[in-house]
């Protein structure tokens, strides 16, 4: 049962991966939004362009407030690496002669966070998940949408542990706590600062599955506020 | 002195957090052993009983194997009744090896917990290690239960029929229990059972006849803010409800043939309107154990829980029997 439910979660993973990737290099040429001819005066003007990037140019590093079930407070820091992006510049002119800019850049990014939350009188809980992210970004206004997928590990720390042996020996267990194979699924929104260090706000809900927690599969539901930062200050969109 | 202590006890594949406070200058503790199976230890110092208990004693609350903020790793069919009689030893031993041997330790078990505190008096002779047994509409016998419970229906409902009381719907229920053959109950059954006993607290509640509970206080809200729900649901869920061999286990579990081992003094509280765990359970109880020192008192207005109806009278009752045995 476990092998099954680990290797459905690896195709899941390897699937959203593979479809993203031939989603973009199958639409190179193509228009990602139908022209909508109710909406548009004329005829929208669409382009898309697929860029790779390196590293080096295309690293940005977060913190963030982490929540677990939204009040077990929390902090993460992560960096991230958008590794495959693409462009589709959409514009056009309302009726009422408004200009229209439906442009949008998705990105997959490759994720990596490391972060601890409390749980008071209970146990700290310590975390290290990476994941592949498709962020979509609204040029107009910079505002985007994420979902992402990952492997991740998790600890516990307990406070004071006692360990009881069948014959009776009682012993402190230094560190005590449990680790677990943790995997991640990530939803969320935000908004980019074209400027400067401070490079982006985002609220993202993430889903962690422990396992095995005693018997079974648990969820952990977590909140975070991350504050997103490039200090290279990259501009968002400037192509 | 006043105890906030929070440690772990960890036996058999099974991280279990035991929760201490209150007052330990005379060095007596209170064992709470939580009810379901799949509820949660610490969720019971919330409410007036444990604010007042713990002014006096040391209240010890434990999340059993599998359940409110445990962790662990172990497979699902090993966890027995057996094993949580072991567990409840190990919080025993521990609790001795951390506050000494001189400390005064008594049980509270309630619903499940009553079940689980009489698996280990019976076990051994570790009933020796403990000052009293003090049970709370605990189960010693669940096909008594359900038996009990459809006879509870239909008298109960009778007579709050005759007082115009949640009529129409206590008329279905009378109907529904009459139908229901004892002889042969499903797990469906034993589980739409359980369901109709909670529900009818309801109707009780709204008519009067059962002594609201207090408001929540701020610090109820402390309490249930160490507490993940969704842990404490999906790992109950694991270990009970959807652990066919355990809960086959409990649901066919009787200690009637063994209750005379228990020779500690015993304290039985009951709700008169518990229709989850009948008095008639505790009755049987205090007939059965061979206890020399014992007691049943029925709380008027309460239904499974009198230390959340009759808060006070909880308390008062719980003192007075530790008083003298301490």
């Amino acid at each position: 049962m476990k092998f099954r439910v680990l290797f459905l979660f690896f195709s899941v993973l390897s699937t959203f991966a593979l479809k993203a990737q031939h989603y973009l290099k199958a639409h190179q040429n193509t228009s990602f939004i139908k022209p909508d001819t109710t909406f548009y005066l004329s005829e929208p003007e669409t382009s898309t362009k697929n860029t790779k990037t390196t590293f080096l140019n295309s690293r940005t590093y977060n913190l963030s407030y982490h929540g677990n079930n939204l009040v077990n407070p929390g902090i993460n820091a992560g960096i991230s690496f958008v590794f495959r992006e693409r462009i589709k510049i959409k514009s056009g002119t309302k009726k009422n002669g408004e200009k229209v800019d439906r442009s949008k850049k998705k990105q997959l990014i490759a994720n990596a966070d490391i972060g601890f939350f409390w749980q008071p009188e209970s146990h700290i809980g310590a975390f290290n998940y990476y994941e592949i992210r498709l962020r979509t970004i609204k040029l107009k206004n910079n505002s985007y949408s994420i979902i992402g997928l990952g492997p991740g590990i998790y600890r516990s720390y307990y406070p004071e542990t006692f360990e009881v042996e069948d014959n009776g020996n009682i012993d402190r267990v230094p560190l005590g706590g449990r680790f677990y194979f943790a995997p991640v699924i990530s939803i969320g929104t935000g908004k980019f600062k074209n400027h400067g260090i401070f490079h982006s706000l985002s609220f993202i809900t993430n889903l962690m599955f422990l396992f095995d927690y005693n018997s079974g599969i648990v969820p952990l539901l977590n909140l975070e506020i991350a504050f997103g930062f490039d200090f290279k200050k990259q501009k968002i969109h400037n192509e | 002195m006043q105890l906030s202590d929070d440690f772990r006890v960890r036996r058999a594949g099974a991280d279990m957090p035991v929760y201490v406070h209150g007052n330990a200058a005379e060095k007596v503790f209170i064992l709470f052993i939580h009810g379901g199976p799949g509820d949660s230890g610490y969720e019971n110092r919330a409410g007036k009983a444990a604010a007042g208990l713990e002014k006096k004693y040391a209240m010890v609350y434990w999340d059993q194997r599998g359940q409110g903020m445990s962790e662990g790793k172990y497979d699902a069919e090993d966890i027995t009744i057996d094993l949580m009689a072991e567990d409840v030893h190990a919080v025993v031993q521990t609790l001795n090896y951390k506050y000494g041997n001189d400390i005064k330790l008594f049980l509270l078990g309630h619903s499940w917990g009553g079940t689980l505190g009489t698996a280990f008096l019976l076990k051994n002779d570790y009933q020796n290690e403990i000052k009293g047994w003090i049970e709370v509409d605990g189960s010693h016998d669940f096909p008594k239960i359900n038996r009990d419970v459809l006879k509870k229906f239909t008298d109960v409902g009778n007579e709050q029929i005759n007082l115009n009381h949640h009529k129409e719907e206590w008329q279905d229920l009378v109907l529904w229990a009459s139908g229901v053959d004892t002889t042969n109950l499903t797990d469906e059954m034993i589980i739409e059972i359980n369901n109709k006993s909670h529900l009818v607290e309801k109707y009780l509640f709204e008519d009067d006849v059962l002594q609201k509970e207090d408001a929540m206080t701020l610090r109820d809200l402390g309490v249930f803010y160490h507490q993940n729900i969704i842990t404490r649901i999906f790992s109950g869920n694991y270990t009970f409800m959807g652990n066919d061999p355990f809960f086959d286990e409990v649901v066919n579990n009787s200690f009637t043939p063994e209750l005379h081992k228990i020779k500690i003094p015993c304290l039985f509280l009951w709700g008169k309107y518990d229709f989850v765990v009948p008095s008639t359970l505790g009755y049987d109880a205090f007939n059965r154990v061979s206890s020399t020192d014992k007691k049943m008192i029925i709380f008027e207005k309460s239904g499974h829980s009198p230390m959340l109806n009759q808060a006070s009278g909880f308390v008062e009752a719980v003192t007075g029997f530790v008083e003298i045995h301490k």
